[in-house]
């Protein structure tokens, strides 16, 4: 069984992955799923530290906080989607680069 | 279920649209809001209720605590926020009734409406991180749809997607800093996880978690760097909406922020006590430069917005019982303030369909009503003697002298008199000479925009003349914010 270490690892991994495809990524769509990986990597750490604190127990409110926060993540991802088809019938175009309406 | 008064805004959020599906189209925008009313009186009522009992002891939901329990804690600070809420979205929901009438879907828009005021009191009652984390989504959620409410309009539907990306990965990062300080303390409770880090040292992980815990929260709250979304999000939504975000929504978040720092952080005060002072200033100093730079009305009330946060943030920096008063009465103050300002705006985008400055000369000829109470709100957004923003300028400027940062409380004086240069062009637009001609049939706002408009003004009077209630209030909130043991 790995080390506590390489969770904590992946999971900060994975956050930078999520921050860099945000950064990098003009896509909306694209944009979601890196927001989904920054999300996911919250609830890899809150798994693996469920099981941290007393071997051989596992800390049911550290799970249940992840179970919902998937559902939660599923409705950010609903309302984006819905917008993101909004956004294209007015736009034309899924590149966030190109919705600048808006400035000052 | 939680407490009637979130229970009553749950209830009343189902039963409206369901309502609104029976009734005639063409009246459903009317009776859906005098439903919705009914929930947020049923809770205000509530609430006051209880307060006596809040005072003396807060109440836990459910009683029993263990360290895998969630609960509410229904305590003084969390009191605070909840009536601000709760008399914003009154007086959104009444305000909504004629100015949403022209749009489709109005039963569901209360419905997220209650629920975006059910998020923010549950937020503000968490007494846990849990709980804290799902009241604080289904604010976000519903703040989301509502910010791009009208969803034909090109600039809403832009607006919506910056706000959901930004707040989004403010989410995520809270997550993650949540996830964090549970590795550190083993539990979720508010009071435990302050008690078990009390005892010993977290390191360079406490630092890490409220360094995510500060940019998570701080996207909402509009810390500067993170603010972007702020301007968008305000201008493209629906009036009531502006108002509810901005007066409500914000001001949570930087609660929250509040209510974190004194609560678990204490220990490593003095790195953050800096940090806030070095964000204080640079919300003043972007907040106050870009608002003389607007045109559009709204757009410089969501700058000034920015420019409020950090006169709060001063209070946080000066790390006392004091400067934390102070950020919770400003945080009131503001909220109400700031809401009257959005509100008449958005009465005068009902009449004359225009926001910017060049248009709106000569308004205060033909709305009057209207126009005295945007001044009230303006006035007191600069922080004259007799409103509610003088006093917590005030205090906020004696809580840096007590703290000794004389400079953060001249950089507030000499910020607000910068401010000034923007709010006396609204002024002077709306008392200037009527230019063109379109603006002769422009009547008064209907009688259901100006009740809440008049509402608000007499509670920005009365809170500056006769401040000491809500004076006391906020008092009472710092010292339970500044003392964990009174919880466990």
């Amino acid at each position: 069984m790995p080390s506590f270490s390489a969770y904590l690892a992946c999971a900060i991994i994975l956050y930078i992955i999520g921050l860099y495809c945000l950064v990098t990524k003009r896509n909306l769509i694209r944009l979601i799923m890196g927001m989904e990986i920054l999300i996911n990597a919250a609830h890899i750490n809150f798994i693996a530290l469920s099981a941290y604190w007393v071997p051989g127990f596992i800390d049911p409110l550290a799970r249940s906080i992840v179970m919902i926060s998937i559902g939660l993540a599923g409705c950010v991802g609903a309302v984006l989607l819905s917008f993101t088809v909004y956004a294209y019938r007015h736009y034309g175009t899924l590149d966030v680069r190109r919705m600048r309406e808006l400035r000052g | 279920m939680f407490t009637p008064i979130i229970d009553s805004l749950l209830i009343f959020l189902i039963i409206t649209p369901i309502i609104g599906f029976f009734v005639p189209k063409k009246s459903s925008c009317l009776i859906c809001g005098a439903v919705s009313i009914g929930g947020y009186i049923i809770s205000m009522a509530y609430l006051l209720y209880l307060l006596p009992q809040i005072f003396r002891n807060p109440i836990r939901i459910p009683a029993k605590t263990s360290p895998i329990h969630t609960s509410i804690m229904i305590d003084v600070p969390g009191s605070l926020m909840t009536l601000l809420a709760l008399v914003l979205g009154l007086f959104a929901a009444i305000y909504s009734m004629r100015f949403m009438e022209k749009d489709p879907g109005t039963p569901l828009y209360y419905s997220l409406l209650m629920a975006m005021i059910t998020g923010i009191i549950g937020a503000s009652y968490s007494g846990d991180l849990f709980t804290l984390f799902i009241f604080w989504e289904l604010m976000c959620v519903t703040s989301y749809v509502l910010v791009g409410f009208r969803k034909d309009l090109k600039e809403s539907v832009e607006a919506a997607i910056k706000y959901m990306l930004m707040s989004g990965v403010g989410s995520a990062t809270i997550l993650f800093g949540m996830s964090l300080l549970y590795g550190l303390t083993g539990t979720l409770n508010l009071p435990r996880i302050a008690l078990s880090l009390k005892a010993g040292e977290g390191g360079l992980w406490l630092y890490a978690s409220l360094g995510m815990l500060i940019t998570g929260f701080g996207i909402k709250a509009a810390i500067v760097p993170l603010h972007v979304w702020v301007p968008d999000a305000y201008t493209a939504a629906p009036s009531p909406i502006s108002a509810v975000i901005a007066g409500a929504s914000t001001e949570l978040a930087v609660f929250v922020i509040c209510k974190l720092l004194f609560f678990i952080f204490p220990a490593i005060k003095v790195s953050w006590m800096e940090f806030f002072a070095a964000f204080a200033t640079l919300n003043m100093i972007l907040g106050n430069i870009a608002g003389l730079l607007q045109n559009d009305v709204k757009r410089m009330l969501a700058y000034s917005s920015v420019a409020h946060i950090g006169y709060i943030f001063i209070g946080i920096a000066a790390g006392t019982k004091l400067g934390l008063t102070a950020a919770l009465l400003h945080i009131f103050n503001h909220g109400l303030m700031k809401a009257l300002a959005f509100l008449c705006i958005g009465a005068i985008i009902y009449r004359i369909g225009a926001r910017n400055l060049g248009d709106l000369a000569g308004v205060g000829r033909k709305m009057p009503i209207t126009s005295t109470a945007f001044t009230i709100a303006v006035l007191g957004l600069i922080g004259m003697p007799p409103l509610n923003g003088f006093i917590s300028k005030l205090i906020l400027f004696m809580s840096c002298l007590d703290s000794g940062m004389l400079w953060l409380g001249i950089l507030l004086i000499i910020f607000s008199a910068v401010s000034t240069g923007y709010y006396i062009r609204i002024l002077k637009a709306l008392i200037a000479a009527p230019k063109n001609e379109k603006l002769d049939d422009v009547k008064e706002a209907p009688i259901l925009i100006l009740i809440p408009i008049c509402c608000l003004v007499f509670l920005v009077v009365l809170l500056g003349v006769w401040p000491d209630p809500i004076l006391k209030f906020a008092e009472e909130s710092s010292s339970w914010l500044m003392e964990v043991g009174r919880y466990v």
